[in-house]
């Protein structure tokens, strides 16, 4: 995180509105931000219109984010926007400084594989959001964001269980560092069905497998 | 009080076709407690089920999209299907019931808490067994059969052993709306200026196999009724925007003399229990009907794979849509039949096949009355029945057979039982030719491959959709439930099955020798024979 804002400031610009320097790239226009926020969400705006839930990669100081808002508003009942942003000593800024008061909007920061455990924040991508790059903070933490865009999440048990509740490590054998895969291929394998955690597991394979069909 | 769980994570129809089992186990056993587990997606349908005390529900389409999604984590769709069922797996049941007789239920069902199973289960050897002979039938003989020869409820009751009881309430009504809708039916009827007009409820959602009525089958309907003083028509509708459309384009046509109700699902029970007749696509508001005892006239697309009622009433109708133009005819007939009346049909002859429910001491059966006829396939499905029914132990049905026999073409009747003698012939050779080598087997293991290879062929019998393919998937599904550990037990066990197999191939047997009792005629004569076409049923 050091290396993160090793030169971070922010400078205000022409009209009178904070503007976050890293490492000397400017998150915003130094003139006059809300135009140029303005403009941004213009560009997404069918899109917008079109989606009434947005992931935004980049909080910035969240003038972009603001004019998003705006026409969400005007063209949704509901909407939501999620903001990625890792860089927390610029979400604890924005907050202290402006902080958003429209509560449909919330900004994640942290380990990628963290956000994704997060079921708030599953939710939400299940619903396919528009995906929209503000590109000064995307080109700041290219690689941050290009991992958190390719996220594969882990498939053994092991790495799930941060995720894996009580109930459901009580139902399942999650004790050995196997993929549900390896669990149901290794039960087959033994020719023998040994125990409720092993009659959960093939049924839940029988779920995911395919549409439920007749037995045979 | 029995704690009973009915597992039901089938469609909607299966659902509410299920109000047949659990109205019948209630009446046995009024205190019994019964919780049903039915997909997340159908739980407004669940909510009918009369004398349910809990619907549990799995949302299977959730766990799917969040294992098959790359960024989500399985333990996501672990914890979804693990919290739907944490209650069912605490409790400890008298008995589980694998009602719609799926993959999930069956490995389900071994990891609950339950006394007895009914359906079909996996064992610990992973081999689905099934719990009776009804069950074994379900699943290896039903499952195969374009066209259920024994309707599915009576084969469901048959598997949890409880009678299939008549005049029972088995769908919830809610009382609010009953009231409203009998007041606002009255008015109805009355616009008519008589409290004895029948409304006849035309449902314009679309069925599952996505046949719509079209509109000119629509206009040519609603004319008609409109016209006679003793029908009033009310459009159904569910709120789709295409019903709408149709709605608005029939007032047009009609001045806006139509009624449309807008049918809430918690209001669908009290609308169909005030209605006289409905008319409507293959769905489950055909099948809500059905349960409540008003009487349906159900539409279909004509398709050799889609022969399949979903209502059970005595004296509904069934028509399988081929020509629209004669399918107002083929709905007006029905009406006429159902309630004596003398609406003009334009067309008397209609190539649209159409059955009718009828219930004899055995069940319910269909029986065609109209459209065009393929009498091997209706004569295979009546006897067909009769052997079913017969091998799974009811009495032998002489009456069918006097009928066949005095109201089919005798040319056909030879040629029908020419061909089946012809099936029955080929598979008893291999039965004997199976229990030979079996018997060798037991002298030497060089006959091994011998009896493998015989009892294969005997199998791949089954893969057709014939009497003798039925009777074959049964030996199939009593092969499949020998659960006996060592080699001469199971060989036991496999002998056992094959004198069944010939046990109920002797059925046949006696069926085709009745039939042909009188029929001398010839095969050559029968070839020569115009094939004439009758009514049977």
């Amino acid at each position: 995180m050091e290396e993160r804002n090793s030169r971070y400031e922010l400078q205000t610009s022409r009209n009178g509105l904070s503007v976050p320097v890293i490492n000397g790239v400017f998150l915003h226009s130094i003139y006059n931000p809300i135009k140029e926020a303005n403009t941004f969400a213009l560009g997404h705006k069918s899109n917008l219109i079109a989606n009434n839930k947005a992931l935004v990669l980049g909080l910035g100081f969240g003038y972009h984010i603001e004019e998003i808002a705006k026409i969400l508003n005007q063209h949704h009942k509901n909407y939501q926007i999620v903001i990625i942003e890792p860089n927390e000593q610029l979400v604890f800024d924005f907050n202290a400084k402006r902080r958003f008061e429209d509560q449909r909007i919330s900004i994640i920061s942290g380990e990628i594989s963290e956000i994704f455990s997060m079921k708030s924040v599953v939710e939400f991508l299940k619903n396919r959001p528009s995906i929209i790059r503000h590109e000064s903070s995307f080109a700041l933490e290219k690689e941050y964001y290009t991992n958190f865009l390719s996220y594969k999440a882990p498939t053994h048990f092991d790495s799930m269980r941060g995720v894996l509740t009580d109930t459901t490590m009580s139902m399942f054998d999650t004790t050995r560092d196997e993929s549900i895969d390896q669990q149901v291929n290794r039960i087959i394998s033994s020719g023998t069905i040994v125990n409720r955690q092993d009659y959960l597991m093939m049924a839940f394979n029988e779920v995911i497998a395919s549409d439920n069909q007749g037995m045979k | 009080m029995k704690k009973h769980l009915i597992i039901n994570l089938g469609s909607e129809i299966e659902i509410i076709e299920s109000a047949y089992l659990i109205a019948s186990m209630l009446n046995e056993h009024p205190t019994d407690h019964i919780e049903v587990c039915v997909q997340a997606k159908y739980m407004e349908v669940a909510q009918l089920l009369s004398g349910v005390k809990v619907i549990h529900q799995l949302d299977l389409d959730q766990v799917r999209q969040y294992y098959h999604g790359a960024i989500y984590s399985n333990a996501f769709a672990m914890n979804e299907f693990s919290t739907a069922l944490e209650s069912v797996m605490s409790t400890d049941w008298d008995s589980i019931i694998n009602y719609s007789n799926d993959s999930i239920a069956a490995y389900l069902v071994g990891g609950l808490k339950g006394e007895n199973c009914f359906g079909t289960r996996v064992n610990s050897k992973g081999v689905a067994i099934t719990s009776n002979k009804w069950a074994t039938y379900q699943n290896y003989v039903a499952s195969g059969e374009y066209r259920n020869v024994i309707d599915r409820p009576t084969v469901r009751n048959h598997i949890v052993s409880t009678p299939l009881y008549r005049d029972l309430d088995r769908i919830r009504i809610n009382q609010d709306y009953a009231l409203v809708a009998n007041q606002n039916f009255n008015r109805i009827r009355q616009m008519k200026g008589s409290t004895s007009t029948k409304v006849i409820a035309i449902n314009l959602s679309a069925g599952v196999d996505q046949y719509c009525i079209s509109r000119a089958v629509l206009e040519d309907t609603i004319e008609v009724l409109e016209e006679s003083t003793d029908f009033k028509v009310v459009l159904l509708l569910n709120g789709e925007n295409y019903q709408k459309n149709i709605v608005n384009e029939l007032n047009s046509r009609f001045n806006n003399s139509l009624i449309s109700i807008n049918v809430e699902p918690i209001a669908l029970s009290a609308v169909l229990s005030n209605v006289d007749l409905l008319i409507s696509t293959s769905n489950q508001q055909i099948a809500v009907a059905d349960c409540l005892e008003t009487r349906c006239v159900e539409i279909k697309e004509h398709s050799e794979r889609n022969f399949r009622s979903n209502t059970i009433g005595e004296s509904n109708y069934l028509i399988y849509a081929k020509d629209e133009s004669a399918l107002s005819s083929d709905i007006l007939l029905a009406i006429n039949e159902v309630f004596e009346t003398e609406l003009p049909i334009s067309t008397l002859s209609s190539p649209n096949p159409t059955y009718k429910n009828v219930r004899d001491d055995y069940g319910s059966f269909q029986s065609q009355i109209r459209g065009d006829i393929d009498l091997t396939k209706e004569i295979n499905y009546h006897l067909g029945r009769c052997i079913s029914l017969e091998n799974l132990g009811y009495s032998h049905n002489d009456q069918l057979i006097k009928h066949i026999k005095s109201n089919v073409d005798s040319d056909i009747l030879t040629k029908f039982t020419s061909e089946l003698r012809e099936d029955l012939t080929g598979t008893v050779k291999l039965l004997l030719s199976s229990l030979r080598a079996l018997k060798g087997l037991r002298n030497s293991e060089t006959n091994l491959n011998s009896f493998i290879s015989y009892l294969d062929q005997l199998i791949k019998i089954g893969q057709k959709d014939t009497i003798i393919s039925g009777i074959v998937r049964m030996f199939e599904g009593r092969v499949e439930n020998i659960e006996a550990e060592d080699t001469e037990t199971n060989l036991k066990a496999i002998e056992t099955a094959l004198f069944e197999l010939k046990a109920d191939l002797q059925t046949v047997t006696t069926l085709i020798a009745e039939l042909a009792n009188n029929n001398t005629k010839t095969e050559t004569e029968v070839s020569k024979s115009s094939n004439v076409q009758q009514t049977i049923g």
